[in-house]
């Protein structure tokens, strides 16, 4: 698309007509399927980012020199909302999307930016974030995966875990000790490293909702891409707590953007079968009905402050704990509203989501992405000041 | 204070906010609820002569132009101080009265030269007391009505049912002492009267239908979250201070993530319970206020309550006692629980709302 300026009002209604006529073959059937297997997710996943890059709407809100659009932020919104009304599937290169481009934007070097932004984008090339591991998970600064310079090359040795999209990514954006072994934050770099060689392997993890989303990565002397380091070394915390303040919010607004939807299908249930639904559960719905619009207005108002150049802020911190009670007090409604409609109801109820594989992956939400008492550590220091011990 | 055209909302907002905190501590309001009058009228005047009460109206028609998310930050700022006096009735009435009334009281009520107060609560504009009215004249047959500050204002506006037209005519009626009966609360800062009606006279100024009549009770409704906003940021930051500076066990309390945790707690409600009331005033979302404005009350007056209650415990036992303002907003908050309608009312309506999406 030719980088002309951008309407808003123009877009929303493009997209719409857009969503409508090419939704069918990126489902890969005349309408949404219902819970489709995993590997069949994934395979809509990357279609919908492909049929996203081609209409140009892949990166919105990116830089056009990096093939963006320039748009307003706002226009996110715009399409995460009207995506997920239309049934839709999520991003698949959301690692790549949400994190490491920001990292590469931000700290990269231009050679960097042109050699690897484009593929993001259009989903050419899937990226995973080496970031936890067993020893360093909310002490992420302990982290003592290692990355030694062996005849000038950058070699990584060590393991990682919880490593979404690991199995099928392409390369990952890994954050290693380059400094002594007590150096915590000050002696680490973010590193790009391909995952398709021999000194690399994945080891799925069996998640209790049996998906094998998150995997543990073994590193043994792996190698490094040609221009490994993003920014300088030693300096990658920064790096990383930058983008992952910057993921935080615009993962948010997916996320908000989902609960909504499965909100709405779960009040039509209720709905649909009221007289079987006892009180209390009433009173949930009500309850989980207030955070989610609540939710939808602080991502809103948080995604303005981005648009003025004033964010992210710790509000996104306060978003992440808020969302993740909502999401696992939504999953645990749902369980209980299977509980009592009639037979029938349960059909309704089951078509979608999944509730037990939704209640069930809900409970990662208040561990992943910095757990909920950390985000509280978090706003106690920083917003609201209070004296670390 | 406002200096039009040159500062940006929320310029605007942080001047209101730096004359709150210097000329309307909640100490002078506290003093003033002592008083006669029991408010701080030279106060309410000055709030009127800065365009407190016409800020978002047009400027054709004497307002200031400002937008209707500026009214709401404005009333989270009163609330964080807890502004004593009839203001938000102030307020309220000049907001009824640019859609429907006469534009000479309008005037008045904006500049301050009549201060007036009106019902908070619903049922009073549901079920007002009747009216004979004739030649724009009316006169009470029966009936009673709770008012703020009903002894020291300069008019009360009283709802009234107008046989001939089913409408509710909005009475203004001169107060008189002998009417006024004090109504017991806990409140420090708000006194309420019982006020007798039978044979009262006054002049009807507005004539609300229907949808107006619930449109002023989401406004009431929607102000009062914002108040209730402001009051648990002031808590916040009340309870925050004190955790830095007391000492126990040779540190400061805040240092312990037990209470950290708790305050963070606050923060992240805060955040969200800001967001959803402030969208109360949005113009885009006005077709969803039905709804939208029962959820931001109930979570705000949740919040405010229980945010007031975490403010008291951090505050340890100085909280429970007169020495620390702490008490103030629990009791504040209590009170704004109740009107336009109890929560539980609203939960009632949401509850209904959230079983009628249909799939």
């Amino acid at each position: 698309m030719p980088d002309t300026e951008f309407s808003v009002d123009t877009f929303r209604q493009e997209l719409r007509a857009w969503l409508r006529r090419e939704l069918p073959a990126i489902w890969g059937t005349p309408t949404r399927p219902v819970r489709p297997r995993e590997a069949d997710d994934l395979e809509m996943r990357r279609r919908f980012d492909r049929a996203l890059y081609a209409a140009g709407w892949a990166g919105l809100s990116w830089p056009a020199a990096y093939g963006g659009r320039d748009a307003p932020i706002e226009c996110e919104r715009i399409l995460a909302v009207a995506a997920a009304e239309a049934g839709a599937p999520e991003r698949y290169n959301r690692v790549g999307l949400g994190i490491v481009a920001p990292a590469i934007i931000g700290f990269g070097s231009a050679a960097q930016k042109d050699r690897y932004l484009r593929p993001i984008l259009n989903s050419d090339e899937i990226w995973c974030q080496g970031f936890s591991e067993p020893n360093a998970g909310s002490d992420l600064a302990s982290l003592s995966t290692r990355a030694t310079l062996v005849d000038g090359r950058w070699q990584i040795t060590g393991q990682k875990v919880w490593t979404t999209l690991s199995a099928v990514a392409d390369f990952c954006l890994l954050l290693a000790r380059t400094g002594e072994p007590g150096s915590a934050h000050r002696g680490i770099t973010a590193f790009i490293v391909p995952m398709h060689q021999p000194g690399v392997i994945v080891a799925p993890i069996r998640q209790i909702n049996d998906s094998t989303e998150f995997s543990e990565v073994f590193f043994d002397s792996a190698e490094t891409v040609a221009e490994p380091v993003i920014g300088a070394v030693d300096r990658g915390w920064q790096l990383a707590m930058s983008v992952l303040a910057y993921e935080r919010s615009t993962n948010l607004l997916n996320r908000q953007v989902r609960l909504a939807m499965t909100l709405r299908a779960l009040r039509g249930a209720a709905g649909r079968y009221r007289d079987s639904v006892p009180e209390p559960l009433v009173d949930d719905l009500v309850d989980i009905w207030i955070r989610s619009a609540a939710l939808q207005y602080a991502v809103r108002d948080h995604l303005a402050e981005i648009g003025r150049g004033e964010g992210p802020g710790i509000g996104n911190n306060a978003t992440k704990v808020y969302w993740s009670e909502t999401y696992q007090a939504l999953g645990d409604l749902a369980l209980q509203m299977r509980g009592v409609v009639p037979p029938e109801g349960n059909e309704l109820l089951d078509d979608e989501p999944d509730w037990y594989d939704f209640f069930l992956a809900s409970r990662a939400s208040s561990i992943y992405a910095g757990t909920d008492e950390i985000q509280r550590n978090i706003i106690a220091e920083r917003g609201l000041g209070l004296p670390r011990r | 204070m406002i200096e039009l055209p040159d500062q940006t909302e929320a310029e605007v907002v942080e001047a209101l906010s730096d004359f709150l905190a210097k000329e309307a501590p909640l100490a002078r309001s506290l003093q003033a609820a002592e008083s006669a009058a029991g408010f701080d009228r030279p106060l309410l005047e000055h709030l009127s002569s800065l365009g407190f009460f016409r800020l978002s109206s047009d400027s054709e028609a004497g307002g200031l132009g400002l937008s209707q998310r500026l009214v709401g930050a404005c009333c989270a700022q009163a609330g964080r101080v807890l502004l004593g006096g009839p203001w938000l009735e102030q307020l309220l009435a000049a907001r009824l009265l640019e859609t429907t009334g006469a534009p000479g009281l309008l005037d008045e009520l904006r500049l301050g030269l009549v201060v007036a107060s009106l019902p908070l609560v619903a049922s009073a504009w549901r079920n007002p007391p009747q009216v004979m009215v004739s030649g724009g004249r009316a006169q009470f047959v029966s009936g009673s009505c709770g008012l703020g500050f009903a002894d020291s204002v300069d008019a009360w506006l009283v709802p009234a049912g107008n046989p001939m037209t089913a409408a509710v005519a909005v009475v203004r009626v001169r107060p008189e002492p002998a009417r006024t009966q004090p109504r017991r609360g806990f409140s420090t800062l708000w006194r309420e009267f019982d006020v007798q009606l039978a044979g009262a006279e006054g002049e009807v100024v507005a004539e609300l239908d229907a949808d107006r009549r619930e449109a002023h009770l989401l406004d009431i409704a929607r102000l009062l979250a914002l108040v209730s906003v402001g009051a648990t940021a002031a808590e916040l930051e009340s309870a925050t201070e004190y955790a830095k500076l007391r000492e126990q066990f040779g540190r400061p309390i805040g240092s312990f993530q037990a209470l950290q945790h708790r305050l963070a707690n606050v923060f992240i409600d805060l955040e969200h319970v800001k967001s959803l009331a402030a969208a109360t005033l949005d113009p885009a979302e006005q077709r969803r206020l039905r709804w939208l404005v029962p959820m931001a009350k109930v979570a705000a007056d949740r919040l405010a309550v229980s945010s007031a209650g975490t403010a008291l415990q951090v505050h340890g036992g100085l909280g429970f006692t007169w020495e620390l303002p702490v008490h103030h907003y629990l009791k504040e908050a209590l009170r704004r629980r109740t009107v336009p309608q109890q929560t539980a009312v609203y939960r009632g309506q949401l509850r209904e709302q959230a079983l009628s999406y249909n799939l």
